[in-house]
C-alpha cells in the first residue's frame, strides 16, 4: 500500500513516515508547491495550510495529480473534535480530515478505514 | 437613543409694525401743527395788514375830504365876498354914483375893491355891453363885451344872480381869469348893464398853495360842469379844460380814480363850493398815500416771512430729529429681530444674569432648553438651579466650570452638559458665556447663550463608538491573524513533541523515572495543545464542522446543565422561544459560547442574584450596530444572558473580549472564554451587545443570524437513562463550577454526588473513609495531582474502586495509560449526560432501567 504525503514540516513529515512505515504502509514523500507526482498512490495525506484560503485551490491540484485517489487532509487549523467524515470533509472535497497535532492512533485508525490494513 | 431636538418656537420674535407707525402719526401731527400755527400767524398777519390798508385808505379820504370841505368853505368865502362888493358895488352905482364925476369914477370903484386881493378888475357894463367904469385904469381901450357869456347870461335872465363866467384870458391884460357878474336894474327895473368882478386866477392859486396838500397831492377849482378853474399844483396849459371825473360827487369810499391831469391813480375828496357853481376836488395820489401802510405791511410780511421760515425751520429740525430717533429705533428693533431671528436660526437660546441681585433674565428659547415652559417665570439664578434639572454626572463640572470663568481662570465660559426634561429625556446643552466685570475685575454679570447638542453629542458618541468597534475589529483580526499563525506552528510543533513523546515512552522502561518525566512532558503538551485549541477558537482562523444546528436545543441543554449547578442565592429565569430556528455552526460551540456567558454570569453574581436567559427569534428589518460586530436586516436569533451582579466598569467593556484579558486572579482563568466567544460568534456571521451598570448588573446579546429551520435531534432525549441507586460517587476537577455541574448531573442521575476542587484533598478524604465512595469520577487535568495519578493512589488503597477519567484531550497515549493503571472508562469533554449514565451505570454495574 503506497501512501503519497504532502507536508512541509518536516518533523511532522518524518513522524508521518515512522508511524506509517512500522504500521506496514510505503510511504512516498510528494514535493510541495510543483507538479512534480511521487508515483502512483492507493492514499493521499496533505497538509493544508489555510484551509479557508488556499486550501480547497492546493486540495484540487492534489486531486488532480492524483486521480481517483482518496484523499486525507491533516492541518494545524481544523478544530479539535471534527467529525472525520463531516462537513469540513464534504466542504473540501476530501474524504477525512483530521485535526494537527495528530494522534498516532486516529491516524492509523483513518488511514485503516480507508484503504485497510497494509499488505 | 435618537431624540427629537427641541422644538423650536418664535416667541422671541418682537412685535414689528407698531413703532413706525408711531412715528409717522407723530411726524403727520407735527406737520399740520406746524402748517397750522403758521397760517395762524400769516392769517392773523395778513388780517391786520387789510385792517391797516383800510384805516389808511379812510385816514387819506377823511384828510382830502377835510381839505376839500375847508378849501370849499374858504372859496365860497372869498366868493361872497366878490359877491358882496359886486352887490354893494352895483347898489353904489345905482343910487350914488351920479353925484361923482365919470372921470372920477375909476378911482371910486378902485378902492372899493382895495380891500379884495383876489379881484384884479371891478368894471361897470351898459346895457350895451360896453365897458363904462373900470377899477383899474389900463391901457386899452374899453371894449364891448356883449358876446361874453356873463354878459348874456345877465342881460337875458333877470333873476341869474351871481353869475361865474368860464376861465378866459382876460382881454385887457391877457391873465386867466374867472369874471363874475351881477346884473344892473334901472329904477324900473330894466336891464341897464352889469357889474362885474374879474378873479385873477392866478391869485386864487396863491391862497392854495398855502393851502398844502403834501405828499402828491393836488387841488383842483372846478365848474360844476368839470371845467378846470385852477390847480395847485398849477397846470395853466389845462385850465378851462373840462374833466367832469374830477367833478363828479358819487365817488365810494375808498374808490380810487384814474387822474386825467395827470395819469396817476388817486384818492379824490369833492366839495362843492356854496352858492356857486363850482367845486374843490382834492385828489391825492393813492400809491404815495398808502405808502406809510406799504412800508409797515411790507415790514410785516417780512416779519411774518421770517418767523414762518423759523417755524418751518424748527418744524423740519423736529422732524429730522424724530426721524432720527425713529431710524434709531428701527435699527435697534432690528437689531434685536436680527439678534432674535439669529438666536432662533442657530436654535439658541441667551441669558442675562446679574451676580449682585441674583436676577436673571432667560430668553423662551432659553427656558425651552432648560425644559420649561417658555411662559414659566424665572427671575432668579436660585430660582433657575432649583427648576433644572443638571446629570448629577455633570452638575459637578458645570458648577466648577462657572466658578473658574467668575474667578478668571478662564477667558470664556463654556460648559457642555445634560439636563432633564419633564419627558424624562437628557438632552445635551451647550452654554457658552462671557463675563462682565466692574474696574476692579469683580463678575458683574454674565451673559451668554445656549444651545442644544444633543444630536451632536449622539453623532459624536454613534462615530466614537464605530470607532472603537473598527479598531476593535482590527486588533481582533490581528490577534487572530497572529494567534493562528502561531497555533499552525504550535500545532506542528505540538505534533512533533507528542508524537515522539509517545514513542520515547513505548521505549522507556515502566515505573522508571524517564518514563515519569516523559509522563509530565506529555501532560504539559496535551495542556499546550488545548490552549492552541481555544486560540483557534478566538482567532477564528481554525476551520469547524458547519451544520445546521438547532439553537433552541443547545440553549435547553446547556440551562440543564446550568440549573443542575447553579450555585445557591442564584435563581435562573429563563424564556426560550426560538423554535425550530437553526444556525449554520457546529453545537459544540454553540454550547460553548452559552456555556462561557452563563458561567462568567454566575461568577459575577458572588453575593446572589438573578441569572436570565432568554433566546427568542427577532425580524431585523434595518441594520443595526452593536458593542462588537454590526448586523444586517434579516431573521436573527437573539440570546440575552444577562446577571444581576456588579456590572461591568467602563475599562473592562473596552478590552473583555481580548483574548487573555482577565479579571479573574491568577490561575482561576485562561482569559479565554469571551474572547472565543466573540469567535465564535464572529464566524458565525453573527453579533455581540453588552450592556452593563454598575451595580445592577451585566446583560450579553448574542445575535445569529437565521439559515433556516432544523428540529431538535430527539433520538439521544427519548431514551431513558439508567439511574443509580444513592452510590456515593467521588467527583474532582480543579474547575469548581465543573464539579457543582457534575455534581448535579450525578445527583440527577439518582446517585449521592460528593465533589473535590482539589485532587490533593480527594486523595486525602479517600486514604481517611476508603469504602465511603462507590465510584470515582475525575478530571485528568489538574494542577496537583493528575487524574490518572489519582486513580493509581486510589487504586493503591482499594484496587476494586471504579474509576472514571475525563479528559479534554484524548489521545492512545493517555488511554493506554489508563489502561495500566486500570481507570475503568475514559470519558471525553464536554460530556454527554448519556455518555456519563451509561458510563457510571456500567461502572457500576447497573442494568438500565427499563422503561
Amino acid at each position: 500500500m503506497d501512501i503519497a504525503i504532502y507536508e512541509e514540516d518536516y518533523l511532522t513529515r518524518a513522524l508521518l513516515e515512522q508511524w506509517l512505515g512500522e504500521a506496514g504502509y510505503r510511504v512516498r514523500i510528494g514535493a510541495m508547491r510543483t507538479t512534480e507526482h511521487p508515483g502512483r498512490a492507493d492514499l493521499v495525506i496533505v497538509n493544508v495550510y489555510m484551509p479557508k484560503q488556499a486550501g480547497p485551490q492546493w486540495i484540487r491540484t492534489i486531486q488532480a495529480a492524483h486521480p481517483n485517489t482518496p484523499v486525507i487532509a491533516i492541518s494545524a487549523q481544523f478544530r479539535s473534535g471534527l467529525a472525520a467524515c463531516g462537513a469540513t470533509a464534504h466542504a473540501l472535497g476530501v474524504d477525512q480530515v483530521l485535526a494537527k497535532p495528530l494522534v498516532r492512533a486516529d491516524l492509523l485508525e483513518a488511514v485503516r478505514g480507508i484503504i485497510g490494513a497494509p499488505d | 437613543m435618537q431624540r427629537s431636538p427641541i422644538p423650536t418656537s418664535s416667541p422671541d420674535r418682537p412685535e414689528s409694525h407698531a413703532p413706525s407707525v408711531r412715528f409717522n402719526r407723530l411726524r403727520l401731527g407735527i406737520v399740520v401743527l406746524g402748517v397750522l400755527v403758521i397760517l395762524a400767524f400769516a392769517g392773523s398777519s395778513a388780517y391786520d395788514a387789510w385792517r391797516s390798508h383800510g384805516y389808511s385808505i379812510k385816514a387819506a379820504e377823511r384828510e382830502i375830504g377835510n381839505e376839500a370841505n375847508a378849501l370849499a368853505e374858504q372859496t365860497s368865502w372869498t366868493l361872497q365876498a366878490v359877491d358882496l362888493l359886486l352887490l354893494d358895488t352895483g347898489r353904489w352905482y345905482r343910487s350914488d354914483s351920479g353925484d361923482i364925476p365919470p372921470e372920477r369914477l375909476d378911482a371910486a370903484l378902485a378902492t372899493r375893491t382895495a380891500g379884495l386881493q383876489e379881484v384884479r378888475q371891478v368894471m361897470i357894463i351898459d346895457a350895451q355891453g360896453n365897458q363904462r367904469y373900470r377899477s383899474r385904469a389900463l391901457s386899452t381901450p374899453t371894449l364891448n363885451i356883449s358876446d361874453r357869456s356873463y354878459f348874456i347870461a345877465q342881460r337875458d335872465n333877470p333873476g341869474a344872480g351871481l353869475f361865474m363866467s368860464e376861465p378866459l384870458v382876460t382881454r385887457s391884460e391877457g391873465r386867466p381869469s374867472v369874471v363874475l357878474s351881477r346884473r344892473l336894474d334901472d329904477d324900473r327895473g330894466n336891464f341897464s348893464g352889469i357889474v362885474t368882478a374879474t378873479v385873477d386866477l392866478e391869485d386864487l392859486n396863491q391862497f392854495y398853495r398855502t393851502a398844502n396838500v403834501g405828499m402828491a397831492g393836488a387841488i383842483q377849482l372846478l365848474r360844476d360842469d368839470g371845467t378846470l378853474l385852477a390847480r395847485n399844483p398849477p397846470v395853466p396849459k389845462l385850465v378851462g379844460q373840462k374833466f367832469p371825473a374830477l367833478a363828479s360827487m358819487q365817488t365810494s369810499p375808498g374808490a380810487r380814480v384814474p387822474n386825467p391831469i395827470d395819469g396817476t391813480v388817486d384818492f379824490l375828496a369833492v366839495a362843492p363850493v356854496r352858492a356857486t357853481h363850482l367845486m374843490v376836488a382834492v385828489t391825492r395820489q393813492a400809491a404815495v398815500a398808502l405808502q406809510p401802510w406799504r412800508n409797515e405791511t411790507i415790514r410785516v410780511a417780512v416779519r411774518t416771512l421770517i418767523l414762518t421760515l423759523l417755524g418751518a425751520l424748527t418744524i423740519a429740525v423736529l422732524l429730522r430729529q424724530i426721524r432720527r430717533v425713529a431710524a434709531g429705533e428701527k435699527a435697534l428693533r432690528e437689531s434685536e429681530e436680527r439678534y432674535a431671528l439669529a438666536m432662533e436660526g442657530a436654535n439658541e437660546g441667551h441669558f442675562d444674569w446679574d451676580l449682585a441681585s441674583d436676577r436673571l433674565f432667560l430668553s423662551p428659547k432659553m427656558k425651552m432648553l432648560g425644559g420649561q415652559s417658555p411662559e414659566c417665570i424665572i427671575d432668579s439664578r436660585t430660582d433657575w438651579r432649583t427648576k433644572i434639572v443638571v446629570h448629577p454626572d455633570d452638575d459637578p463640572r458645570f458648577e466648577r466650570d462657572l466658578q473658574d470663568h467668575l474667578e478668571g481662570h478662564t477667558a470664556r465660559f463654556e460648559c457642555e452638559y445634560r439636563v432633564r426634561h419633564p419627558d424624562g429625556n437628557w438632552y445635551w446643552l451647550l452654554t457658552r458665556g462671557r463675563c462682565l466685570r466692574d474696574p476692579a475685575g469683580q463678575p458683574m454679570r454674565l451673559v451668554g447663550s445656549a444651545m442644544d447638542v444633543t444630536a451632536q453629542k449622539q453623532a459624536q458618541i454613534d462615530k466614537e463608538q464605530l470607532e472603537a468597534q473598527l479598531r476593535q475589529s482590527q486588533k481582533m483580526e490581528a490577534i487572530g491573524t497572529l494567534a493562528g499563525g502561531i497555533a499552525h506552528d504550535f500545532n506542528n510543533i505540538l505534533g512533533a513533541i507528542l508524537g515522539y513523546g509517545e514513542l520515547a515512552l513505548q521505549e522507556s522502561a515502566e515505573r522508571s523515572a524517564l518514563r515519569r518525566y516523559l509522563d509530565n512532558v506529555m501532560h504539559a503538551t496535551e495542556r499546550a495543545k488545548m490552549l492552541v485549541e481555544r486560540i483557534l477558537g478566538f482567532s477564528r482562523s481554525g476551520l469547524g464542522d458547519r451544520e445546521p444546528v438547532n439553537v433552541q436545543g443547545v440553549i435547553l441543554e446547556t440551562l440543564e446543565l446550568l440549573e443542575a449547578s447553579l450555585p445557591a442565592g442564584i435563581r435562573l429565569e429563563s424564556g426560550i422561544d426560538a423554535g425550530n430556528a437553526a444556525v449554520m455552526g457546529d453545537a459544540t460551540y454553540l454550547h460553548q459560547v452559552a456555556m462561557n456567558l452563563c458561567t462568567n454570569a454566575i461568577h459575577a453574581m458572588e453575593h446572589g442574584g438573578v441569572l436570565s436567559v432568554h433566546l427568542e427569534r427577532v425580524q431585523l428589518n434595518e441594520g443595526r450596530t452593536l458593542a462588537r460586530g454590526s448586523l444586517l436586516p434579516g431573521r436573527y436569533v437573539r440570546l440575552k444572558v444577562a446577571d444581576t451582579g456588579a456590572g461591568v466598569p467602563p475599562a473592562v467593556l473596552e478590552r473583555m473580549f481580548d483574548p487573555f484579558f482577565t479579571t479573574k486572579e491568577i490561575g482561576e482563568g485562561t482569559g479565554l472564554g469571551l474572547s472565543v466567544v466573540h469567535g465564535i460568534v464572529t464566524d458565525l456571521g453573527g453579533a455581540i451587545d453588552v450592556t452593563t451598570a454598575l451595580g445592577k448588573g451585566t446583560g450579553f446579546e448574542i445575535w445569529l443570524p437565521v439559515a433556516g429551520e432544523i428540529g431538535v435531534p430527539t433520538a439521544e432525549a427519548d431514551r431513558v437513562l439508567p439511574r443509580g441507586n444513592g452510590e456515593i460517587v467521588m467527583i474532582v476537577d480543579d474547575e469548581h463550577p465543573l464539579v457543582a455541574l457534575a455534581e448535579e448531573i450525578v445527583a440527577q442521575m439518582g446517585y449521592e454526588p460528593v465533589g473535590f476542587g482539589s485532587s490533593r484533598a480527594a486523595l486525602d478524604e479517600f486514604r481517611a473513609r476508603p469504602d465511603r465512595f462507590d465510584a470515582l469520577l475525575t478530571d485528568e487535568a489538574m494542577p496537583e495531582l493528575t487524574g490518572t495519578e489519582l486513580a493509581r493512589e486510589v487504586r493503591r488503597i482499594r484496587s476494586t474502586m471504579p474509576i472514571i477519567l475525563m479528559t479534554g484531550y484524548g489521545g492512545e497515549e493517555l488511554s493506554s495509560q489508563a489502561a495500566d493503571i486500570g481507570v475503568n472508562e475514559v470519558l471525553h469533554k464536554p460530556l454527554r449526560r448519556s455518555e456519563l449514565a451509561d458510563s457510571l451505570a456500567r461502572v457500576l454495574d447497573i442494568r438500565s432501567a427499563q422503561p
